[in-house]
Order: C-alpha cells, then sequence, then structure tokens
C-alpha cells in the first residue's frame, strides 16, 4: 500500500514538475494581458526571455507569479504618468494655441496693411501730403522765431524728397490694383491666409480638447477603458502636434518672399519677429513633442 | 512643466546602481535579475518607469530569435540625463556608486 501511495505521488509530483512550465507561459502571458496595449508586445518578448535564462522550472514559476502580482504597480505607474501629462497638456494647450495664433495674427495685420497701401494710392498721397506739411511747419516756425535764419541744404533736401514723394503718389493714381500688387506678393498673401486659417484652426482644435481632457483627469472608468481613452486622445493630440509641427516648419517657405513685401525697417522687423515665434515654437515642439508612444 | 521624478525605492537604487557600474554598456534585463537577486516582477516595473522618465534608453539585441533559437533581450542603458541623477540620487544617500550599503 504505501509502495502504492509512494508511487501515485511520485507520478503526481513529476506530471506536476512537468506542467510547470506551460503554466509559468500561461502566467506570463495572463500578467501581459493586463500590462497597457503598447507594451504588451514588448513585455511578452523581454518577460519570456528572462524565464528562459532562469535555472529550474521552479524558480520560474515563483518568477512568473512575481509577473502576475506586478500587475497593479505596472498599472498605477501608468495611470500616473497618464495624468501628468494630461494636468501638463491641460495647462501646456491653452498657452500653445495663443502663442500658435498671435504671429500669424501679427503677419495677416501687415498684409492688411500692405494691400492697403498698395491699392489705396489716396492713402499714399495722403501720408506724403502730410510729411511735406510737417517738413513746411518747422521750416515756418524757425523763420518766425528767427527772422534772419537761413535754411540749411538738409532741410532743402528733405522738402525736395517730401515733393517727390507727393508726385509719386499722384502718377499712381490711374494705376490698376492688378499692376500694384505683383502676382508673386499675391501668392505669398495666398500662402499666409492659407497657414493663418490652418494655425487657427488647430489652436482651435487644441483649445477644445480641454474639456475632453478634464474630463479623462476626473474620469472614474474601468482601467482598461481609461487607458483606451487615454491613448485615443494622446493619439489625436500627437497628430495635431505633428500638424503643429509641420506648419511651423512651412513658414520659412513664406519668408523669404516675406521680404519683397516690406517697404520700411521697422515692419521687416515686425514680420522678421512674427516668423521668429513661429520657429521658436516649432523648435519647442520639436524638442518637447507630448507622445502616444513614449507612454 | 517640470515632470515628476521617479519614486526611488531601495530596489530601484539597487537597480540604478546595477547601471551605474559600467555606464556606457548596455544591461539586459535578466543580467540586472542575476546581480540583484530581486525577482522578475520588481525589476522590470522599475525599468519600465525609469524609461518612461528617459532615465533609461532601451533597444532589443542585434540578433536573428530564430537563428539564437531564443527570444532577444531587451538591452538598458542610462541616459546621460538619466546618469547624472542617479550619481546624484546615490550620492544624497552618501554611498559610494556602484557599491551600495547591502553589498558590503
Amino acid at each position: 500500500m504505501e509502495l502504492l501511495i509512494s508511487l501515485i505521488v511520485g507520478v503526481v509530483v513529476l506530471e506536476a514538475y512537468a506542467w510547470l512550465n506551460p503554466l509559468c507561459e500561461w502566467l506570463v502571458r495572463k500578467a501581459v494581458s493586463y500590462v497597457q496595449v503598447e507594451e504588451q508586445e514588448r513585455a511578452q518578448e523581454e518577460w519570456t526571455e528572462s524565464l528562459g535564462t532562469l535555472p529550474n522550472s521552479a524558480v520560474r514559476l515563483i518568477h512568473a507569479l512575481s509577473y502576475v502580482a506586478s500587475v497593479p504597480r505596472i498599472r498605477s505607474d501608468f495611470r500616473e504618468q497618464a495624468l501628468e501629462e494630461l494636468d501638463e497638456a491641460i495647462l501646456e494647450f491653452p498657452k500653445l494655441a495663443s502663442e500658435l495664433e498671435q504671429p500669424w495674427e501679427r503677419v495677416s495685420l501687415k498684409v492688411i496693411a500692405y494691400v492697403s497701401r498698395a491699392t489705396n494710392p489716396e492713402n499714399s498721397l495722403k501720408r506724403s501730403t502730410e510729411s511735406l506739411l510737417a517738413t513746411l511747419i518747422r521750416i515756418e516756425k524757425k523763420v518766425r522765431s528767427n527772422p534772419e535764419s537761413k535754411i540749411s541744404a538738409g532741410t532743402v533736401e528733405e522738402l525736395a524728397e517730401a515733393l517727390q514723394r507727393c508726385r509719386e503718389a499722384t502718377g499712381s493714381f490711374g494705376n490698376s490694383t492688378s499692376q500694384t500688387i505683383t502676382e508673386e506678393v499675391n501668392k505669398l498673401l495666398e500662402k499666409i491666409e492659407r497657414y493663418s486659417a490652418e494655425a487657427r484652426k488647430i489652436a482651435t482644435a487644441l483649445r477644445d480638447y480641454i474639456p475632453a481632457l478634464e474630463k479623462l483627469r476626473s474620469s472614474r472608468m474601468r482601467h482598461r477603458d481609461w487607458e483606451a481613452a487615454y491613448y485615443k486622445i494622446s493619439r489625436d493630440l500627437d497628430d495635431y502636434v505633428s500638424a503643429l509641427h509641420k506648419l511651423s516648419e512651412q513658414t520659412t517657405t513664406v519668408e523669404p518672399i516675406a521680404d519683397d513685401i516690406e517697404d520700411d525697417d521697422q515692419e521687416l522687423k515686425e514680420f522678421n519677429d512674427a516668423f521668429t515665434a513661429l520657429k521658436v515654437l516649432g523648435a519647442r515642439l520639436r524638442s518637447n513633442r507630448p507622445s502616444a508612444a513614449s507612454v | 512643466m517640470a515632470k515628476k521624478e521617479p519614486r526611488l525605492s531601495h530596489q530601484a537604487l539597487k537597480v540604478l546602481s546595477i547601471l551605474l557600474q559600467r555606464p556606457q554598456e548596455s544591461v539586459a534585463g535578466s543580467d540586472i535579475l542575476r546581480q540583484t537577486g530581486m525577482l522578475s516582477g520588481t525589476v522590470y516595473p522599475i525599468l519600465m518607469r525609469f524609461e518612461r522618465a528617459k532615465w533609461l534608453e532601451s533597444e532589443w539585441e542585434q540578433l536573428e530569435p530564430k537563428d539564437a533559437g531564443r527570444p532577444r533581450k531587451r538591452l538598458y542603458r542610462l541616459s546621460p540625463n538619466g546618469y547624472n541623477k542617479a550619481r546624484a540620487a546615490l550620492a544624497e544617500l552618501e554611498l559610494p556608486q556602484g557599491r551600495l550599503a547591502w553589498n558590503y
């Protein structure tokens, strides 16, 4: 009888030992299935490799069980990091949106001012006349205060320039808009308009995303559903950031032509400032891009 | 906004000390298990956490699993930022890098 019992126990132990490896594999698969979706493939390969390096089945079983036990910790780490990213996005996105809009607004205003000047010679004449009048008033004041004073060569030159500008402005009456605004500038205006519309669209989308982020932030849905919702939002945001990045790079194609429509240093500086702001934004996005892949 | 740093538990510091021993070299998770004697379920979540925090960089071993007859290893290495932070964390505990108190 004792012999029979020990025989049965021996067979059971041997059989159980033979089943340890499949059991370990099953435990790893089970643990991996609870890890966040984007990490599963990697965890499966890495954890299986790691189990394979252990000396025997009993040790492998202990390690396989430890994988299962580690799942809540992995999940809580993921949740903690995801919440942190959401917090960051909630704070960053309105700022990013306005940073994106501001330079384009400035560029658009410059373009509107340019078009207004180019298509309206009356404005140009008005400005030139005002300048001429200002010079004359200055001379008059000088002469009144000192009737003996002489008009300097510089003042005469200034006066001649103001008159010349008036003459040019008068000459532009009758010119058609198509003659004044060149084809190249027209192309530039179209581009700026297109980029500006795109920038506004992205900025609006970013702002519209804030309620969804806040809702997800405070949501108490099941972990798997929460994770899926997080990944969806994260991928959408990644797409927006890519679009922003692309847009900031596209502006470099506008910049060289933009110089053509500048007519004074101050305007050129403002234009350049607007483009520099976009470039800085682009560089920041490149280096600090929130990414679903990093989660 | 500054990112929160990863938790530095006793086990996490132990993992960092292993990686700091040869910061130029990549180490597989299974090698860390062997050197620390910790369980897989402890080491891998720590590695994942440090990698997400960008303290670690990782890549797959360059080999064909079919030819090698085993799965590829995932190799970990401290990033430049991670190296500085790991050194600072261990220095804060006033322990020599690469040798923690429990190794004495």
